[in-house]
């Protein structure tokens, strides 16, 4: 996904108060955080808020950022910070879902079998938030680790602690498939 | 291990799944709040004071002095002796004196497999994702963690769950399908639905909640009617939005019908231009327990008849 644009005049328009700048410095950079916050929040309605949410805080606070070429990696921390609010904010309320497998269904020409997707999707709604920060902006966006530490504003250490402990429970889970599957045909039975 | 189990390919087919892009409607209302939003002023460039080794020791020396006076002049302060027993703390609680909010009742989504749109029988498991076609048709149950009354339904092929929205279509966005439905708790509506902002007043029964929608500004009114859903009495309003309505004059550029959980800036149920919402709503010990049933305006009669379906499959309190 890795994609580097450069929006240092635009970032330089909107930090002047130039509103159509910012507009279409969002549009420029909105599906990617989009993208961003729906594989950090797996939620389409809190990944949008959080979206929102971080384009306006950029825009309020764009006079703050000293180096307008250095926008995306300062917006992508203040997403993932809205991520985290956002997560929080609504989980205080959240009616808990449980996510169950469905008896399987294998479509062989998909890399992923249902039985993958669930147990991916269930092992990582189990990661912390910010585990899940640092395997997206890695595997998902495509940073080396060193740029995702910067990028997030932690040690690298703890980038590379964080995602050691995300991969090793995804694949985990990926081992665990043959199990859960075959407790799932037992409590269908 | 074949190329196609390798755990990291795998990891990453997962991740690149999901949505990759913001809705205009999201960007308008960005631009709808930026239009109005100041921004921040900024004194600085803020930089690090160069602090001379000099200096430094004479700070440390102030520290210490001022350290050395406030520990004298504090001394009798200091208590000796046992430590007075605390009193005990209560716990810290959230859920006890915070409102619930208004929240989708998604709980534990169970179908039969061989459900019918009249039987209701426990079930097998429904994969849930935030894009699951739902690809056997069965009676499914939604229970929920504040009301505990079981709403069951039957649903048909081609509906998907969406994070406890269930939406007619397969479009990744809740608005982009044909048609949903979606269980609800709301204690809080909003006076005015396309100015919406600071309207928000609490509600505490069915009748209260059904005289607001009903009454709701910004919109078409409705006009509630004693009707029965899932064999118990319910009130029904239909809130309709004419297709020719343009939500950018609302605040966010949205129309909410009523506020999420937290209160958020734009969570809770909103319409569109040309939404037609069937709005049940039932006296619960939770609160106001409400069912949606939309549908646009220009939906195919295949479609409406669909979600009509829905709402006719309703059985409430049985599981």
């Amino acid at each position: 996904m890795r994609k580097s644009r450069v929006h240092g005049p635009l970032v330089e328009r909107a930090r002047r108060g130039d509103r159509e700048a910012f507009d279409a410095l969002a549009r420029d950079v909105g599906d990617q955080c989009m993208a961003i916050a729906f594989r950090i929040l797996r939620d389409v309605d809190r990944a949008d808020d959080a979206v929102q949410s971080a384009l306006i805080s950029a825009w309020r606070q764009l006079g703050a950022l000293r180096d307008p070429d250095a926008f995306e990696p300062w917006l992508h921390r203040i997403l993932t910070n809205e991520c985290y609010a956002e997560a929080r904010r609504r989980n205080r309320f959240r009616a808990e879902i449980r996510l169950i497998p469905l008896a399987a269904h294998i479509d062989s020409q998909d890399i992923l079998t249902i039985n993958d997707r669930d147990q991916l999707d269930r092992a990582f709604r189990r990661l912390t938030l910010e585990q899940r920060a640092v395997l997206v902006f890695h595997l998902y966006v495509g940073l080396p680790l060193p740029e995702v530490a910067t990028r997030l504003g932690i040690p690298l250490g703890t980038a590379k602690s964080r995602f050691h402990r995300a991969s090793a429970a995804l694949r985990a889970s990926l081992n665990a498939d043959a199990r859960v599957s075959a407790n799932s045909q037992e409590r269908t039975a | 291990m074949s190329a196609t189990r390798d755990p990291d390919r795998l990891i990453k087919a997962f991740l690149a799944e999901g949505p990759d892009e913001l809705s205009s409607r999201s960007y308008d209302a960005v631009r709808g709040v930026v239009d109005h939003t100041r921004q921040w002023m900024v004194v600085g460039p803020w930089t690090e004071p160069q602090i001379v080794d000099a200096t430094r020791w004479v700070l440390a020396a102030a520290a210490i002095v001022m350290a050395v006076v406030l520990v004298i002049r504090f001394a009798p302060a200091i208590s000796v002796g046992p430590e007075p027993t605390s009193s005990p703390t209560p716990a810290e609680s959230t859920s006890a004196s915070a409102s619930p909010g208004s929240i989708p009742t998604a709980g534990s989504i169970v179908p039969s497999a061989t459900g019918s749109p009249t039987g209701a029988q426990p079930a097998v498991p429904l994969p849930t994702s935030p894009y699951t076609l739902v690809t056997s048709p069965g009676r499914y149950v939604v229970t929920d963690t504040v009301t505990r009354t079981p709403i069951s339904f039957y649903l048909p092929q081609g509906w998907q769950d969406m994070q406890g929205i269930i939406v007619l279509g397969e479009q990744p966005a809740v608005w982009d399908n044909r048609g949903a439905f979606s269980t609800w708790i709301v204690d809080r509506v909003f006076q005015d639905a396309c100015h919406w902002s600071g309207t928000a007043r609490r509600v505490g029964t069915a009748s209260e909640l059904s005289d607001a929608l009903a009454h709701q500004s910004g919109r078409e009114e409705g006009v509630p009617q004693s009707v029965t859903v899932g064999g118990v009495p319910a009130t029904l309003v239909v809130l309709s939005v004419a297709p020719t309505f343009d939500e950018t004059v609302c605040d966010g550029g949205i129309l909410r019908n009523w506020p999420d959980a937290a209160g958020a800036t734009r969570g809770g149920w909103r319409s569109l231009a040309g939404q037609i919402d069937s709005v049940y709503i039932i006296d619960s010990p939770g609160g106001p327990l409400v069912i949606t049933a939309s549908v646009m305006s220009n939906a195919s009669q295949a479609d409406k008849e669909a979600v009509k379906a829905m709402v006719d499959s309703i059985q409430i309190g049985s599981n």
